[in-house]
């Protein structure tokens, strides 16, 4: 073992903290190496000073002190138990762990029944031949006037960097004409209006007679349902026609 | 009861705090399980028997008599909090020495400015002691409280862990393989800690001498 190896465990060595082994082969190098064996005598030295630290003496008035605060806050603290301290005390670690086990998976099962009615409502709405509640979007933004108008300038341009979470996030934020669409969407070609007007025959390829103009205004703004008629022969096919 | 505290203390004198000896956990043991049930009395007899060594050691760890006694009070009241969950094979005052030295970092990490005041706390430790010593040999005393004082400082040049270490294995006697375990670290890094402890004190007093040597 060479000095420079043994100085650096000589202060390990001092006090016995080394394996019998490695004291031994240091005690062999400090028998023949002065200059390692002097350095050993000075942290020897040095430990014998740092031994000699005595705490002061802390007399019984401080100790009663002590004692007292920690009585006095524990009283304190049973008068006013806390929620886990009642939980603890009435139930074991085992029962408590199992508690919260049980919490964590009704919390895991609600987060699930969530999940799987949201995917019933979209694939309710695919088949109902809406697009998916991620894909009405853009609707929904020129939906809102105020809106609108704030995001003119560079819509064109943003709209296509909106992910499916973000547009997810405006049609929460804009649920006013979404809402219905979204929750039963076999609403959306329900009736809300109805007009019939008559049009003169050059405005219709369908014959040279004046022709009954029905319009159906369905809940969703998009759809309307138009139907050309002859006025005089109401048992005559008409031809339905959408814009 | 009284009495009991002070065949208990006695029983378990001898041994350091950090002694796992088999007599002391075992005489030790139903007045844990007392205080463990909720018996304040009992858990009084904890706070008596170990007090004193809990405030020294508190104070070997922070260098101020009033940390140490705000610490010792917190130690106690984690004890306490916890003794619930203690089990009685495993060593009492190991698990209370790993309660000392967290309450001590805690301590002293909330107290960010105790570098600034630690000379301050020494020189005021100091100043108490050669008031204590009015009855006895005030010169002899004075000395002694010096070359505490010195050591305190030569202790507050050490970083946080290496003072834990080493007060842990040198002046509270424990073993390495039982600081590494109070402390939550590897025996290698504990014995690091120690070695540079060791060597950084040895220095410091070193330059205290010389400095003497030369006023």
């Amino acid at each position: 073992m060479n000095c420079r190896r043994v100085r650096k465990l000589i202060p390990l060595y001092v006090e016995d903290d080394l394996a019998p082994s490695a004291a031994s082969r240091i005690a062999a190098h400090l028998e023949w190496c002065g200059r390692c064996n002097w350095l050993a005598d000075e942290y020897k030295e040095s430990q014998s000073w740092l031994h000699t630290l005595t705490p002061p003496e802390f007399d019984e008035a401080l100790l009663d002190d002590v004692k007292h605060g920690v009585l006095t806050e524990i009283a304190a603290t049973r008068q006013r138990p806390s929620m886990l301290a009642l939980l603890a005390q009435h139930w074991g670690r085992r029962q408590v762990l199992a508690l919260s086990a049980a919490v964590l998976m009704i919390f895991a099962l609600v987060v699930l029944y969530v999940y799987q009615a949201r995917l019933r409502v979209d694939s309710a709405l695919e088949a109902a031949g809406e697009p998916p509640r991620e894909e009405i979007g853009p609707p929904i933004e020129n939906g809102s006037p105020e809106r609108g108008s704030e995001a003119a300038p560079g819509a064109g341009s943003q709209a296509p960097h909106i992910g499916s979470r973000g547009r997810r996030h405006l049609a929460k934020r804009l649920p006013k004409r979404s809402t219905p669409v979204e929750k039963e969407p076999q609403r959306s070609f329900e009736v809300a209006s109805q007009s019939a007007q008559t049009i003169t025959p050059g405005d219709t390829s369908t014959g040279s007679k004046e022709m009954l103009r029905i319009e159906i205004q369905t809940s969703d703004p998009l759809i309307r349902i138009i139907w050309f008629a002859p006025k005089e022969t109401d048992q005559h096919q008409s031809k339905p026609a959408t814009d | 009861m009284p009495g009991e505290v002070a065949e208990i203390a006695l029983m378990t004198d001898s041994l350091g705090l950090g002694d796992a000896s088999a007599n002391a956990a075992s005489s030790l043991v139903p007045v844990i399980d007392r205080a463990k049930a909720g018996d304040i009395a009992a858990f009084e007899q904890l706070i008596e028997h170990y007090e004193r060594r809990v405030i020294t050691t508190a104070w070997r760890l922070l260098g101020s008599s009033e940390d140490a006694r705000d610490a010792a009070q917190e130690v106690f009241l984690r004890v306490y909090k916890y003794l619930r969950g203690f089990r009685t094979d495993q060593d009492f005052a190991g698990w209370l020495y790993r309660i000392i030295a967290n309450v001590c970092r805690d301590h002293a990490r909330a107290r960010r400015r105790r570098d600034q005041f630690a000379s301050f706390e020494v020189e005021r430790e100091l100043g108490n002691l050669e008031s204590v010593a009015s009855g006895e040999n005030v010169e002899a005393a004075a000395i002694r409280a010096q070359e505490r004082a010195m050591i305190v400082r030569a202790l507050n040049t050490l970083s946080k862990k290496e003072r834990a270490a080493i007060v842990l294995r040198d002046l509270e006697g424990l073993s390495s393989e039982e600081v590494a375990r109070v402390l939550g670290s590897s025996q290698s890094t504990v014995r690091s800690q120690i070695s540079s402890a060791r060597a950084k004190i040895k220095q410091y007093r070193e330059r205290v001498l010389n400095q003497q040597r030369r006023g």
